[in-house]
C-alpha cells in the first residue's frame, strides 16, 4: 500500500480517541493557566519594613522603595526581583542601607522544586548575602559559592539578588545580561542527542552495544551527576511562562529544543528510548532480574490512559498554582539526588522493585514525560498524515 | 497469539499488573497533594533575613 493510500485512510477509533482526550486535556490546560494568570503578586510595599528595620514610612519611586525613619531621615532603599531556576522563580525583596550594604532580604514567593530550596535553606545560603556590597557581582562560583545539588536555584538566588540590588544602585531597571555559559553539561547533552540521532542508522548487533553505552553514559552525568534529566517541571515552566535566561540557562533550552526537535525530524521517541536517564536504571534493573516486557493487549492503552491523565493532572495543577517544580511527581530527583519524602521513595522503591520483573515499568505506565513525548508524536505523525492526505487529494 | 494454556495466567498477571499500577498512582497522588500542599511554597512573606540575625516565618 502505497504512503498516499495510506494517508487516505480514515482514523482508527483508537486514534479518535486520542484525538477527544487531547483535545479535552488541551481545555483543561488553558483553564488551569488563566486561573493561575489571574492569581495576582502580593504587594512588596508592605515587606520593605521587613528589610530596612527601624522604617517608619516608605516612599515608593517606581521600583525602588526608600524607607524613612520617624524623622523622616532616609535608613535605605530596596527593590524586589526574581529569577528562574530549576522547576519555577525566586522572588526576593533586598533591602540595602545607605552606606551601599545588604541589610535584608525577605523570600517574596519562591515556586522552586521544594528540595533543591531545602538544600539552600540547610546550608543558610541566603545568610551568606547580608552585609556584602550591594554592588558585589553575585557571581555563582567567583564570589557566591555553589550549593553542589541545587546549582541552578543557587544560581536563580544569587540573579535575583543581583538584579534587585542593581535596581537600587542605578534607581531604575537594568536587567543584567549575563555572560554566556556553554560548559561541560551543554557539550554532554548535545553529544548524547548526536549519539542518538547516530544509533538510528546503527543496525546488527552493534546497534544494543551503542544503544546500552548511550544509556549508561547518560545515566552518569544527566541521571547522577548533573541531576537534570528531562521532567514535568520543564514543560510546566514552559507553559507558565517561566523561561530562564538563555545565556546561563542554555542546557534548559538545549534539553527541551533538542528532544522536540528529534521527535519532530525522526518521528522516534528516541528520549526515552535511549537518553532518559531514568529508563536507564530501570533496564539495568531489568537485567539483574532479567526482567521481560509486559504489554498486554488492551490492558495496556487501558493503562495508559492512567499514565496521560496523571500528568495533565499534575501539569493542570503547576500551571494553576504557578508552581512548575511541584508538577513534576516522577522519582527521579528521589534517585539522583538521594533526597525526598517518605512517599517519593516509596514511589521509588515500587518501581525499582517492578523492574526487575517488568522491562520499564515506570516508562510504560506512569512516566508523565513519556506520555507527553507520545502526544506530541502522535500529533506530528497525525500532522503528517493530514498533509499527505492533502497532497495525494489532487491526484484522486 | 494467546493459547488456551497460557491465557488464565496472563489475566492473573494483567491484573496484578492493574493493581501495582494503582498503588503507583495512588502513591503519585499523594505525592503531587504533599508537594503542592506544602506551606513553603509559594507563600507570600516567607522567610526573612535581616543582618543582625536571621527569623524565620512570616513578615507581617
Amino acid at each position: 500500500m502505497t504512503v498516499a493510500a495510506l494517508a487516505s485512510q480514515p482514523p482508527t477509533k483508537y486514534q479518535r480517541q486520542l484525538w477527544i482526550e487531547g483535545l479535552l486535556a488541551v481545555a483543561i490546560l488553558i483553564v488551569a493557566w488563566i486561573y493561575g494568570f489571574l492569581a495576582t503578586r502580593s504587594p512588596i510595599e508592605p515587606l520593605v519594613s521587613n528589610v530596612l528595620p527601624g522604617v517608619q514610612s516608605v516612599r515608593a519611586d517606581g521600583e525602588i522603595f526608600t524607607g524613612l525613619d520617624a524623622q523622616g531621615r532616609v535608613v535605605g532603599h530596596a527593590a524586589a526581583a526574581d529569577a528562574t531556576g530549576y522547576g519555577g522563580p525566586v522572588y526576593l525583596l533586598v533591602g540595602v542601607d545607605t552606606a551601599g550594604d545588604i541589610l535584608g532580604i525577605q523570600v517574596v514567593e519562591q515556586r522552586e522544586t521544594p528540595g533543591f530550596y531545602a538544600l539552600l535553606r540547610d546550608r543558610r545560603f541566603l545568610q551568606g548575602f547580608l552585609g556584602r556590597p550591594a554592588a558585589s557581582p553575585f557571581v555563582l562560583g567567583e564570589d557566591v559559592d555553589v550549593i553542589s545539588g541545587a546549582t541552578l536555584t543557587a544560581g536563580a538566588v544569587a540573579e535575583a539578588i543581583r538584579l534587585a540590588a542593581r535596581k537600587i544602585e542605578v534607581g531604575a531597571l537594568v536587567r543584567t545580561v549575563p555572560p554566556i555559559r556553554f560548559g561541560f553539561p551543554e557539550i554532554a547533552l548535545v553529544s548524547l542527542f548526536a549519539a542518538a540521532i547516530m544509533l538510528t542508522r546503527v543496525r546488527g548487533p552493534r546497534r544494543s552495544i551503542f544503544r546500552w553505552v548511550i544509556m549508561l553514559v547518560s545515566m552518569l552525568l544527566l541521571g547522577f551527576w548533573l541531576n537534570q534529566p528531562l521532567t514535568l517541571a520543564n514543560f510546566a515552566s514552559l507553559l507558565v511562562g517561566y523561561w530562564p535566561t538563555w545565556q546561563d540557562h542554555l542546557y534548559w533550552y538545549v534539553l527541551l529544543g533538542g528532544v522536540t526537535a528529534m521527535i519532530m525530524v525522526t518521528g522516534k521517541n528516541t528520549y526515552c528510548y535511549t537518553i532518559c536517564p531514568f529508563a536507564g536504571v530501570q533496564e539495568c534493573f531489568g537485567k539483574l532480574g532479567d526482567a521481560k516486557p509486559f504489554l498486554p493487549v488492551g490492558g495496556y492503552r487501558r493503562l495508559r490512559r492512567v499514565t496521560r491523565w496523571l500528568a495533565v493532572l499534575a501539569l493542570a495543577l503547576g500551571l494553576a498554582f504557578r508552581q512548575p517544580g511541584a508538577a513534576s511527581f516522577e522519582p527521579f530527583g528521589t534517585l539522583f539526588s538521594f533526597s525526598a519524602g517518605f512517599f517519593p521513595w516509596m514511589l521509588l522503591v515500587f518501581v525499582l522493585f517492578a523492574s526487575l520483573i517488568i522491562l520499564r515499568p515506570f516508562c510504560h505506565y506512569l512516566c508523565p514525560v513519556g506520555a507527553i513525548l507520545d502526544f506530541m508524536l502522535f500529533l506530528r505523525n497525525q500532522g503528517k498524515r493530514l498533509w499527505k492526505r492533502t497532497k495525494a487529494a489532487p491526484a484522486g | 497469539m494467546e493459547t488456551h494454556q497460557g491465557r488464565p495466567g496472563r489475566l492473573t498477571a494483567q491484573r496484578a499488573l492493574e493493581v501495582y499500577v494503582a498503588i503507583c498512582t495512588v502513591l503519585v497522588l499523594i505525592v503531587l497533594y504533599g508537594a503542592f500542599a506544602r506551606p513553603d511554597q509559594g507563600v507570600v512573606a516567607g522567610e526573612l533575613y535581616v543582618r543582625t540575625g536571621v527569623s524565620a516565618g512570616a513578615g507581617e
